[in-house]
């Protein structure tokens, strides 16, 4: 039981951390190893079957799961030498630790980003112009889920909430209950909306029913009759100076992604919206320019839609890729022109802003169904 | 008057998407966009500002880059901004933050042929890096603890 337990611990610890997620503080062990573990991965997709597949490191890829199938067997070498120099309980201690704390790390991170309205923006001007049938399943759940802040302050506050009760060891068991809950509900959007972070939410409600096992006497005693009543128990005591630490990471990633995304709010946004071009140019009819808060611009024409990374200088908006803008995007303060060159002259047009759509972020609630207009 | 510049390629400005949410959301179906795209998790993208940039005789720009408490180098052989430039290198630190560095711009250089090659320089070594040591060492202690 305890190879099995040491097994499954060294592989979800071991999978967690080499996943190249974008961490501000901590270091970034699954970005910086990709590219070695790709040399394994490339040729095993290979064998199992994704011959043309271009093989990208992102959650979700075949990669990445190919990966979490060999950290597998490591986690089993693993678990093995630890039997071998009879080190299994200490090792479990370690294991058990540090899944604890990668739950509360990303419990924190995203409850955060939820208080902060940081993970579900406000869609962008192209996305507000687009039909509904036109949009994917992933995008419109993003969409709708961000327009609503009681949702997403609820939702964070439940995060942090479960995170909290985690830390300590009388209300450990509940969080680890609870955590199995959120991660869940989570996994379930994940799969139904088939938003491409199936993987690390699969690690952390696996590591959250890993954590739980531990406790089978106290789940039973939930279900069990009056004279074995469930109460608060010490969780076992995990190792001081290594969750003192693990802490002090947590804290320092949580405030510097915090910060570094509050200042980026402050940069100015004036120039984002949906801009009304409506000409022919070289054949191609084009009707709407979006400008987008990420540094994208979207065209649409009447071939198709295109969108380009620009850069946005004091006279003009240029795209410093190879990717040219199909004409010249002149700037004249917040207001837009475009141009092209036409027998030896240069044609100007100046672009008609057009008003953002409002209802989807109307802060509408009707108690009363009176009250619906 | 040097030009106010904003870049705003994408990973500078804050939106929490994943890379194919976002990629879905651009109006694209093309897949292969995702290679030149960073996976974010659902997290918001961290700005990203480049502390210095170096020239060499290579024709290669070196940015030091920032984000978050990391701090990088990327080093981009051909970059369209020395060939669009090539003629007045000036011209290409219209393009940074006027917070940005730059070493080695007074000479002129010769761009190479043939299209962008972007390299990983790696990361400096940071609080974040000292702070998992001693938690691998901590950890290692309790380890080696008799049971």
């Amino acid at each position: 039981m305890t190879l099995l337990r040491n097994t499954i611990g060294t592989w979800l610890c071991l999978s967690i951390a080499l996943l190249p997620f974008p961490y501000a503080f901590i270091p970034r062990f699954g970005e910086t190893t990709s590219s070695i573990w790709l040399q394994i991965t490339s040729p095993l997709a290979h064998i199992f079957g994704f011959k043309n597949a271009t093989l990208h490191t992102h959650s979700d890829s075949i990669h990445s799961w190919i990966l979490s199938v060999i950290l597998l067997l490591i986690g089993f070498v693993i678990a093995l030498i630890l039997k071998r120099f009879d080190k299994e309980e200490n090792a479990l201690t370690i294991i058990r630790t540090s899944l604890r704390f990668f739950l509360i790390l990303f419990l924190v991170k995203y409850g955060m980003d939820k208080l902060l309205m940081n993970q579900f923006v406000q869609a962008e001007p192209n996305v507000l112009h687009s039909k509904l049938g036109e949009l994917s399943k992933d995008v419109l759940f993003w969409t709708s889920t961000g327009t609503s802040n009681l949702f997403n302050y609820t939702l964070g506050a439940i995060q942090l909430l479960v995170a909290t009760f985690l830390l300590f060891p009388r209300t450990r068991f509940f969080g680890y209950l609870l955590s199995t809950f959120v991660f869940s509900y989570i996994l379930l959007i994940n799969l139904s909306f088939d938003i491409s972070v199936k993987l690390l939410s699969s690690l952390l409600i696996i590591s959250s029913l890993y954590l739980l096992s531990f406790h089978t006497g106290r789940i039973k005693a939930l279900f069990a009759s009056s004279s074995n009543q469930f109460t608060f128990q010490n969780d076992v005591r995990s190792p001081r100076v290594f969750s003192m630490l693990f802490m002090t990471l947590i804290l320092l990633e949580t405030v510097f992604s915090s910060i570094a995304i509050l200042n980026s709010k402050s940069m100015a946004k004036t120039l984002v919206g949906t801009y009304k071009i409506d000409e022919m140019i070289a054949g191609l009819h084009y009707s709407n320019l979006f400008i987008r808060s990420d540094g994208f611009i979207v065209i649409d024409s009447s071939e198709e839609s295109q969108f380009y990374g620009v850069s946005i200088e004091e006279n003009e908006i240029t795209s410093p890729d190879e990717k040219q803008l199909p004409f010249r995007i002149l700037r004249k303060y917040n207001s837009l022109q475009i141009s092209w060159y036409v027998d030896s002259t240069d044609i100007i047009k100046n672009l008609e802003r057009l008003p953002t759509p409002k209802e989807l972020y109307k802060a509408d609630f009707h108690l009363f169904l009176e009250n619906y207009e | 008057m040097r030009l106010l510049t904003l870049l705003l390629l994408f990973p500078i400005i804050c939106s929490a998407q994943t890379d194919i949410v976002k990629l879905r959301s651009l109006g694209s179906s093309d897949m292969s966009a995702l290679a030149d795209m960073k996976d974010n998790f659902g997290m918001p993208v961290m700005p990203t500002t480049i502390d210095t940039v170096y020239l060499f005789d290579t024709a290669c720009l070196i940015e030091v880059k920032r984000q978050g408490g990391w701090r990088y180098r990327d080093t981009v052989c051909d970059h369209p901004y020395l060939r669009r430039y090539a003629d007045d290198l000036s011209k290409i630190k219209q393009h940074y933050s006027p917070e940005t560095v730059f070493v080695g711009f007074k000479k002129k250089k010769k761009p190479s042929k043939g299209g962008p090659h972007y390299f990983f320089n790696g990361f400096d070594l940071s609080w974040g890096s000292i702070l998992v040591l001693l938690l691998f060492i901590s950890g290692f202690r309790f380890f080696l603890k008799s049971e």
